[in-house]
């Protein structure tokens, strides 16, 4: 271990000189890097934010009960108070067409108040109840109850969202996986190719070191260092890629979901930036190691 | 100290047998010729010696490294112990001679340091101090042949081989070289010399072991060459 520490100066200076020997391999294996992790960190952002929407709607699991347009008051908190009966039920709370009304257009911007004077003038919302639980787990079955009384006209449940989203969030862990795996696998084919060219041109001088007592890890380990470098500056070109669109697309995306919190920038950067450097790294280690067992007979 | 005991080696791939039955003890600070026909099994011994092939049968201790035993890992530190002079020079052309001899420092993780301090001592030993930014290839044969000796020196083996140092230089060169090897073996240094240098052997009355077909025919105190040419 030592050794690396003593010599290391030497094996970036010979593994920065072996890149550079074959600049064309050595560009073509940044950029494969690259677009490997670039498009795996797609894959994560949009998998990070899935999960982050899904723990937000948890933490509100309610069920919305909503009345006819036209149902009469009365009406309404008879079924109010039947929806307070049912099982689990902690709370049924009322809000009312006009409520909703108000809440929206504190909601959305000035330059809409026009449409917000249509709205008032025949207000579309119904009345609603809110029905907080006393065990989230009983969603459904307390959902199934509020629909069968009469004269509710619809029950909206967000459990079955959380499951959707749960499930979303499952397909897309598995297909990054997948795609990690192909993206990488590709990656460290054409990184150890790369290697293996600098290796060929080298070899001359492999053999002389051989020849007069260096380690096998001595000889080895330029190359390593090679197949890090290549990593490591994919690794942090692609970090800025992503980091960068990422954080130009975020006011238009949070606009668009509106209530709903996407992930800011910085909530992302760590998991990006460290995951990409040790992946990538990991890539260039792998594309060296494959190398040297095949090419390098030390 | 070098000790053969009953080697014999056996090329898989073309089925020739370059040593049979080879033993003999060479001790240290000696100065012995190698010599035999062409395809005796010369080379052969010597790429034994460094472990660059294995013996199908028979023991071989270099330097108190016994290499039937020594693990694969453990071979740069008996190759260490020699020093390798090779026909063909084996220098990097596109290193300067002082780059080529502190090369052979470097790999095996010398300090800087000791690579500034050693590196022209042995430039000027072999006297070419004064060519030490100049490339091989600016270089005449018998220079080249001294910056490889230069590289073999370097790290102060106990044991120098050179497989055939003169081969390729006129006899006023090839004089300067082996007055140089026996130079260095002057100063303590084990030299193994395969050669056809008829005259170098016949002069120099050193220990000669010869080889004909793979087998050691003759190993004599201050020996002759004994073949014509
Ligand atoms: N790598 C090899 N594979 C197969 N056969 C080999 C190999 N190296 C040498 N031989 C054979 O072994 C025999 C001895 O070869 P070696 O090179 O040891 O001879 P030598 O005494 O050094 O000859 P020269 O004086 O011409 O250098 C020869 O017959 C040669 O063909
Ligand atoms: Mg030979």
């Amino acid at each position: 271990m030592a050794m690396i520490f003593r010599n290391l100066k030497y094996f970036v200076t010979q593994g920065v000189k072996g890149l550079l020997a074959n600049s064309l391999m050595t560009l073509a294996s940044i950029g494969i890097v690259i677009a490997s992790l670039v498009i795996f960190g797609i894959f994560v952002l949009f998998g990070l934010n899935i999960n982050s929407i899904g723990n937000q709607i948890k933490d509100q699991c309610e069920i919305n009960v909503y009345m006819p347009n036209d149902m009469s008051r009365d009406n309404v908190r008879a079924i109010g108070s039947q929806l307070s009966e049912i099982n689990y039920v902690k709370e049924a709370q009322l809000y009312t067409k006009e409520e909703r009304l108000q809440n929206y257009k504190e909601g959305i911007h000035q330059d809409q108040a026009e449409v917000i004077t249509t709205l008032e003038e025949d207000n579309p919302l119904r009345d609603a109840y809110v029905l907080s639980l006393t065990d989230v787990r009983k969603a459904n079955e307390v959902a199934a109850a509020a629909a069968k009384i009469k004269g509710v006209e619809e029950v909206t449940n967000r459990q079955d969202l959380i499951k959707t989203i749960l499930s979303i969030t499952n397909t897309i862990k598995h297909v990054s996986i997948w795609l990690l795996l192909i993206l990488a696998a590709i990656s460290i084919f054409i990184i150890s190719n790369t290697i293996k060219l600098g290796m060929f041109s080298r070899r001359k001088e492999i053999n002389i070191m051989k020849f007069v007592g260096a380690t096998n890890w001595f000889i080895r380990w330029p190359f390593i260092i090679e197949g890090m470098l290549l990593g490591a500056v994919g690794a942090a070109i692609s970090s800025v890629i992503v980091m960068f669109g990422y954080s130009s697309i975020l006011g238009t995306l949070q606009e668009f979901m509106g209530n709903i919190r996407i992930l800011e920038a910085g909530d992302v950067s760590n998991i990006i930036i460290i995951g990409f450097t040790l992946m990538g790294i990991g890539i260039g280690m792998a594309g060296s190691a494959m190398s040297i067992r095949k090419h390098l007979h030390v | 100290m070098i000790e053969f005991k009953n080697v014999s080696k056996t090329y898989e791939d073309t089925g020739v047998r370059a040593l049979d039955n080879v033993s003999f003890f060479i001790d240290k600070g000696e100065f012995v010729f190698l010599v035999g026909p062409s395809g005796a099994g010369k080379s052969t011994l010597t790429k034994l010696l460094i472990k660059e092939e294995t013996p199908n049968s028979g023991e071989i201790i270099v330097n108190g490294f016994d290499l039937n035993s020594l693990a694969k890992n453990k071979v740069p530190y008996l190759r260490r112990s020699i020093g390798m002079v090779f026909q063909d020079f084996r220098l990097l052309p596109n290193k300067t001679v002082y780059e080529n001899v502190a090369f052979a420092m470097q790999v095996i993780g010398a300090s800087r340091s000791e690579i500034r301090r050693s590196v022209p001592n042995v430039l000027s030993l072999v006297g070419l101090a004064h060519k030490a930014r100049m490339k091989p290839s600016q270089l005449s044969g018998g220079e080249q042949q001294r910056v490889s000796l230069a590289r073999a020196l370097v790290n102060k083996p106990p044991v120098i081989i050179a497989d055939e140092p003169t081969g390729n230089l006129d006899p006023d060169t090839a004089n300067e070289i082996m007055q140089l090897l026996c130079e260095i073996n002057k100063r303590g240094t084990t030299m193994i010399v395969a050669t056809h240098a008829k005259n170098f052997v016949d002069e120099m009355h050193k220990r000669v072991l010869a080889i004909e077909n793979g087998i050691l025919v003759r190993d004599e105190e201050e020996g002759v060459y004994g073949y014509d040419i």
